[in-house]
């Protein structure tokens, strides 16, 4: 299990140093850089000076060395879109808006969608069940942008209930929220139903009934418990997509969050903000793919995870 | 086919005729696609948008980027079927070409993902070894972070653009197809029918060519058809980013991005476009589930 960890520990790194190393590469590979002065000529010396200051004179390695010794230790630099910040800074500011979007839409999806795959799992092939399964067709095909301006359309235009868009007061939440949170809900929602109503046929649920164990207990102990497993493995990895930010929500929204950053940073060749976005992102994922495998096997003994101590 | 037998020739004709018709995996398969509602209705919505988006140069009233500035923010009317946006631009003739945009980069990117995953799937499935690590390696670093973010920085490096869209598409989407190949084909070497093949001296080419391909075929004509709305998706969401297709070129995407700013007064600019966006979605994900139904009957 140790070695197992470890072995997975070091390929996330080697994918983190793969994925700097190219992004960097690629940002550097582009015509123009920060300050490519087209209108005013600098001196050669203010704009070597200018380079230095930013780091980005030196050979291409030495840039990258440089830039990642620093980053080890947290410092990513200063985003040329906002001098007078550091990255870090800049990150700590926009991230929390995002999180403050993406923890309600968490809940609300995990709470909507469980509720919803139960209630069509125990009422199967009745309007109920068709109706949950047709939203969560809907909210898995179709594009959470799109599901947003018609929320605005209904909500803002329609019935002038809630803005359409800003950021700071607690109406700003709704919207966005439920435009974010219908795709992970009907995600959730139809593992819920599909597991549940495997494990309804399952042959250790008909023993269970069969050694007269009560409706309620069999649904608790022995239906619900395994059809846990595959909405962790589905749904964990919903989480850090949620929590660094739906860039289209926050787009369609106006909400200064860090997905805004996204598209600001590679449009304005901003390389400190972009590497650190790239790999604050690539980290997030490493860490939850490698958290689901090892719930998995916590939730089901039979899975062994190969370079592990085979038993 | 089977020849028929002596027995059957020998014997009464009634019995013939009762014997049942042998049909191939493709009848079936056909059979069950044709049954299959949703995937009918998919197809039907794809079909027609499809022929939307190839006679948009006949249908549409007025050419893409024909605008009349006298008759711009015009509601939908009996002149304007679906109004007229803030420069004077015919709607119904953009979401015509926007539709055909949309289709066009679709296909071409997964073609480009196609090209590009399928001989490294074919390497690494087939060979193995060191080839098999090296692509794996990059398919790991592919899948490090979400598609749309790495769509996003590379066309940041390329430049927005049709062309640049389907390069981008084309070069973040290929993992997929290049995966499943590999691991169709890694399942199915397993198989006895392999065993037996190279037990009586079959080549691995042949193998490879009569065994392994044919049988990886259906889960890898599902994944490319599932990979076109998917396409579709990332140009619409680049595009509504305003990092996508420019102008003069119409696209839906960018057409629901632009109406954001308008869509108190002008609510026919935002509904249009989305509605259309959805309908490509949902009918091209329809055929492709319901391929996966008509073609993997083990399933469900």
């Amino acid at each position: 299990m140790a070695r197992y960890v470890l072995g997975r520990l070091v390929s996330l790194l080697f994918v983190l140093v793969a994925v700097s190393v190219i992004a960097f590469l690629l940002m550097h590979a582009v015509p123009g850089g920060p300050f490519d002065v087209t209108e005013r000529r600098l001196p050669e010396a203010t704009r070597l000076a200018q380079l230095r200051k930013y780091g980005l004179d030196g050979p291409l390695w030495e840039q990258y060395l440089r830039y990642m010794s620093h980053a080890v230790r947290g410092d990513f630099g200063v985003p040329f879109q906002s001098p007078t910040e550091t990255v870090t800074g800049l990150i700590a500011r926009a991230w929390p808006v995002t999180i403050k979007i993406g923890v309600p839409t968490i809940l609300l999806a995990f709470t909507l969608g469980t509720l919803l795959g139960v209630v069509s799992a125990l009422r199967q092939n009745t309007w109920l069940d068709y109706a949950v399964t047709f939203t969560a067709t809907l909210g898995l095909v179709v594009p959470n942008f799109v599901i947003a301006l018609w929320l605005v359309l209904l909500f803002s235009v329609r019935f002038d209930w809630l803005p359409p868009g800003g950021w700071g007061e607690p109406k700003h939440y709704v919207l966005p929220v439920l435009a974010y949170a219908l795709a992970p809900t009907a995600l959730v929602a139809r593992y819920t139903r599909a597991s549940l109503l495997e494990a309804m046929r399952a042959d250790y649920v008909r023993t269970a009934r069969a050694k007269g164990l009560g409706e309620r207990r069999v649904l608790s102990a022995h239906i619900v418990r395994n059809s846990l497993i595959p909405f962790v493995t589905i749904l964990l990895p919903e989480i850090p997509n949620i929590l660094t930010g739906s860039i289209f929500i926050e787009a369609a929204f106006r909400i200064p969050g860090l997905g805004r950053f996204f598209v600001t940073s590679t449009s304005s060749r901003d390389y400190p903000m972009i590497l650190a976005l790239v790999l604050l992102v690539a980290t997030l994922w490493g860490i939850t793919y490698l958290l689901t495998d090892l719930l998995y096997t916590v939730l089901d003994p039979r899975i062994r995870l190969s370079g592990g101590a085979a038993r | 086919m089977a020849t028929p037998s002596t027995l059957a020739r020998t014997s009464a004709g009634a019995l013939r005729r009762s014997a049942p018709v042998a049909h191939g995996n493709a009848y079936y398969a056909t059979r069950r696609f044709l049954r299959h509602r949703l995937a009918m209705a998919g197809f039907l919505l794809s079909l027609f948008l499809i022929l939307a988006g190839v006679l948009a140069p006949i249908l549409a009233p007025t050419p893409y980027d024909f605008a009349d500035l006298m008759a711009a923010n015009q509601f939908p009317s009996r002149a304007y079927p679906l109004g007229t946006d803030t420069i004077g631009h015919d709607y119904l003739s953009r979401m015509l070409y926007g539709v055909r945009t949309s289709l066009f980069v679709g296909v071409a990117a997964v073609a480009l993902a196609c090209a590009v995953g399928f001989p490294l799937g074919l390497l690494a499935g087939l060979r193995g070894g060191l080839a098999d690590f090296a692509v794996m390696r990059v398919v790991e670093v592919m899948t490090a972070f979400p598609g749309i973010l790495f769509a996003i920085f590379l066309i940041s490096v390329v430049g927005s653009g049709v062309a640049n869209v389907i390069l981008v598409i084309g070069l973040t989407s290929w993992v997929t197809l290049c995966r499943l190949l590999r691991a169709q084909l890694l399942t199915l070497r397993e198989q006895e029918y392999v065993a037996a093949a190279r037990s009586i001296g079959a080549t691995e080419t042949s193998i490879a060519v009569r065994h392994l391909l044919p049988n990886a075929l259906a889960p890898l004509i599902v994944a490319v058809t599932l990979a076109i709305p998917t396409a579709i998706f990332t140009e619409a969401g680049l595009s509504f980013l305003g990092i996508g297709i420019n102008e003069p070129t119409p696209s839906l995407g960018r057409m629901v991005g632009e109406s954001a700013t308008y869509i108190r007064p002008y609510w026919h600019l935002g509904l249009f476009p989305t509605l259309a966006i959805a309908l490509v979605m949902l009918g091209f994900t329809f055929v492709g589930d319901g391929l996966r139904d008509a073609l993997d009957p083990r399933q469900n």
